[in-house]
């Protein structure tokens, strides 16, 4: 699971390695909320009897993720960027059931 | 229940105890027994993936060491949800009651941290870059969508960090 957009290169240090960042455009985000399915939610419980990974849940997890981090390098592209730094997740649990996935990073133009 | 002792009807007796312990402590017996074989042999699998991978390629500094050249890189992450079973969360219910330590619970979220930074270094050998920096572990809770009726108790961990390749 990677970027899903080639051209931007992506990076969670502050600098790109063997890379020079030219001019910072600010912050980019992008988030997405996604509630659970009832069913995946009920075999999940049961899937809990023996404890483990409950594999449902990281596939929904990581489709989300990979859509807040394209939606990110979408608006890190609208401003022109060619990378995008710095990048952190971060995951809060809203209303009962849901989750919103969230990720950020600075937008920049790298040589 | 007095008919039952006076006719001496044990049989009775057996079945109006029996059936809701068993109804009450089937389940934990089932959880404890099975979810230990499970997750033992979701553990020795873990460690050979980690003997066949090396432990080596992740770190979290913030640039590459040594004077290699970087050709390229990239954000890479993976991820686990993972829950303890519900013999473990018992165990972690009377255990806290005590305070201290909670074995069952500190095992679980052990193993899943193992897990997602395993899965990392996996996806980042099949990506075919060298080494990753700047790891980072991030992890969470998931809300249950009931507070009543729903066991899940699950935890999410992320393992993100920068892939980088080497010029050799």
């Amino acid at each position: 699971m990677t970027q899903g957009q080639v051209q931007l290169v992506v990076s969670n240090t502050e600098t790109i390695p063997g890379m020079t960042i030219v001019n910072s455009l600010g912050l980019a985000t992008g988030s997405t909320v996604r509630a659970k399915h009832i069913g995946k939610d009920i075999l999940a419980g049961f899937k809990n009897i023996v404890g483990g990974e409950l594999k449902a849940y990281t596939e929904l997890l990581s489709e989300a993720r990979n859509e807040a981090l394209n939606r990110m390098l979408a608006d890190a592209a609208a401003r022109g960027a060619n990378g995008v730094v710095n990048v952190r997740f971060a995951t809060s649990s809203v209303a009962g059931g849901a989750a919103e996935l969230f990720a950020y990073g600075t937008a920049v133009v790298v040589q | 229940m007095a008919d039952a002792l006076n006719g001496g009807d044990t049989l009775g007796l057996v079945l109006a105890i029996g059936i809701p312990v068993l109804l009450t402590v089937g389940p934990l017996a089932f959880s404890a027994i099975f979810g230990s074989i499970y997750q033992k042999g979701k553990r020795t699998k873990l460690l050979e993936r980690e003997k066949q991978t090396g432990r080596d390629p992740i770190n979290n500094l913030s640039r590459p060491t040594g004077d290699k050249k970087v050709l390229s890189s990239s954000l890479m992450w993976e991820s686990v949800v993972i829950g303890p079973s519900w013999w473990q969360m018992l165990l972690g219910k009377i255990g806290s009651l005590f305070g201290g330590r909670l074995n069952a619970y500190s095992e679980t979220y052990d193993w899943a941290r193992r897990e997602a930074v395993q899965r990392l270094r996996e996806s980042v050998s099949a990506s075919n870059f060298d080494d990753v920096i700047n790891l980072r572990i991030e992890t969470s809770m998931m809300s249950s969508s009931s507070k009543s009726k729903d066991r899940t108790a699950a935890m999410e961990i992320v393992a993100y960090g920068t892939a980088v390749k080497y010029e050799n």
